[in-house]
């Protein structure tokens, strides 16, 4: 309990506390992992395919509930989240899967603009923060109008990153972002986020860390079988 | 922020559903048609015998057949005695004299009334109860007549009146039967016309759920698309309805020549119409939103 003396200390943006994720047969995906994230801050999440950096982006944007321990984002219990409000905290993270998700039944445009449409923003104004952000990501304005399964995959990739800065997030969650690009285009994409970082906005990104050199600022959690090792 | 916005969304999305699954569509709004079509042809003939169906909706009446020794102001002592009794609503004299003209025109006899000697017909008391009226008033009024001087008997409908009373409600627990079978048929139409979108759409559900989007937000299009499956439908439906309308005029003409009776088959009015196409849409975004929600649950 916190002294009434003592100044209030803000919220980590991402806690995790004794987490363990266990999928059907009982396999741990993510075992007993305690850490924290916060605002501004940098976090990689390294180790080989299958350590569980997914199953911890996947339980923090609440596409997934822990089987034990406790997930909090910006102060709010994952678990405990009814009616819209996980939808409305999913609407202040902006994340990057391994797929994509990109929708190719409209244009790149429309795919960037969605989440600032679920939000309630205007058509207008979602299509000029589209613009923005498809910008941010340095993609020219005319990719806007193709659809996104006409784009390399590192166009593709930055699409998806655009997407999730749209509604101009606090937290920035990718998996894998680099996995479909050659080392320019990883680092150019690390450059990117780094630049989100020194905006304020906390990153957590699960990468091989084989594409391109980690980020000097980034504080690195090695996973190894469900459990972080450092 | 826009309250349109969501609105511009799900109409979209809605219209981009019918354009990317065209067949679903029209076998949805085909099947909900011919689902309505027929409910709707039946109450639209009914409201058009509307006056018809009055003439012989049932009005319980009690018959109190006076002694033919009284005079006419006895006649008018029962008749008072007879409308002060609870759950009367009126008395009517059938006066003897009247009674005998309607026979002699009826029968077809040529005779006077003055060939046949004294009336031997009774003045009627006739009493109409009030509405609604039940079976233990009918009886009621009945019992009290019949222990009045100068009365010879009695009679009531009771037995007309249950068993109209009984036909009525045969005939509204087939209208309840009937609607909710074309309700069930709807839903079962439309939802699975809804499931059917939906699981074509698993990529765009998950897409929006990452997104923030509510489940509101997500279901909308699927309800703009039911509701405007059933829209299209219904406008089938009242096409339908016409061509019923068109095909019966002149048969029914005919029959209402034979029966001598002014029985015509108007089309329906304009209120009526947008009133079944209202019903129709809303119907279809409940559906929809219900359907929406049990389809894309827990994806």
């Amino acid at each position: 309990m916190t002294p009434a003396t003592s100044p209030a200390r803000p919220h980590p943006l991402v806690s995790f506390d004794h987490v363990t994720k266990l999928y059907d047969g009982g396999r741990a995906a993510l075992n007993d992992a305690t850490f924290t994230l916060n605002r501004g801050e940098f976090v990689l999440l390294t180790g080989p395919s299958g350590a569980g950096k997914s199953t911890i982006v996947r339980l923090a944007c609440g596409l997934e509930m822990p089987t034990s321990g406790q997930v909090m984002v910006a102060g709010e219990d994952i678990a405990r989240m009814r009616g819209p409000a996980l939808p409305f905290l999913r609407r202040s993270l902006g994340v990057v899967l391994q797929n994509l998700m990109l929708l190719n039944d409209r244009s790149v445009l429309d795919n960037v603009a969605l989440p600032a449409l679920a939000a309630g923003l205007s058509h207008t104004e979602a299509r000029q923060r589209a613009q923005a952000a498809l910008a941010r990501v340095a993609l020219p304005p005319d990719v806007g109008r193709v659809r996104p399964d006409a784009l390399s995959g590192g166009e593709q990739q930055r699409v998806a990153l655009a997407r999730a800065i749209v509604n101009r997030p606090a937290l920035v969650l990718a998996d894998e972002p680099t996995a479909h690009l050659d080392e320019t285009g990883a680092l150019h994409l690390l450059q990117l986020l780094e630049q989100f970082v020194v905006a304020g906005v906390a990153v957590m990104m699960a990468t091989h860390g084989e594409a391109a050199p980690l980020p000097a600022r980034a504080r690195v959690l090695h996973i190894e079988s469900g459990r972080i090792l450092r | 922020m826009s309250a349109l916005t969501p609105q511009r969304y799900a109409l979209g999305r809605a219209v981009a559903m019918v354009r990317d699954r065209p067949f679903v569509f029209l076998l949805g709004v085909a099947l909900a048609a011919i689902a309505l079509a027929l409910p709707l042809a039946i109450a639209s003939v009914l409201w058009a015998a509307r006056p018809a169906l009055a003439l012989i909706q049932p009005v319980p009446e009690v018959s109190v057949f006076v002694s033919t020794r009284a005079t006419s102001r006895d006649v008018d002592v029962l008749k008072g005695r007879l409308e002060s009794v609870p759950g009367v609503a009126g008395v009517t004299l059938q006066s003897k004299d009247a009674a005998l003209a309607q026979l002699i025109k009826r029968s077809g006899f040529v005779t006077t009334p003055a060939e046949l000697g004294a009336n031997p017909l009774p003045d009627v008391l006739i009493a109409r109860l009030e509405l609604p009226a039940s079976e233990q008033s009918l009886e009621a009024v009945t019992t009290t007549a019949k222990g009045w001087p100068l009365v010879d008997s009695v009679r009531s409908d009771l037995d007309w009146y249950r068993k109209v009373r009984g036909l009525g409600t045969v005939g509204i627990t087939a209208v309840a039967v009937f609607g909710g079978l074309v309700i069930l048929l709807l839903t079962l139409i439309l939802a699975g016309t809804v499931r059917l979108h939906a699981s074509t759409r698993a990529d765009e559900l998950a897409v929006l759920r990452l997104v923030g989007a509510t489940p509101r937000f997500i279901v909308r299009p699927y309800a703009y698309s039911a509701a405007l499956t059933l829209a299209l439908a219904s406008v089938l439906a009242i096409a339908a309805v016409f061509a019923v309308h068109a095909a019966l005029r002149a048969p029914i003409a005919n029959l209402t020549v034979l029966y001598g009776a002014p029985f015509t088959l108007p089309d329906p009015e304009p209120i009526q119409l947008l009133a079944v196409l209202a019903g129709a849409v809303l119907i279809g975004w409940v559906i929809g939103v219900a359907g929406a929600r049990a389809a894309v649950s827990g994806r």
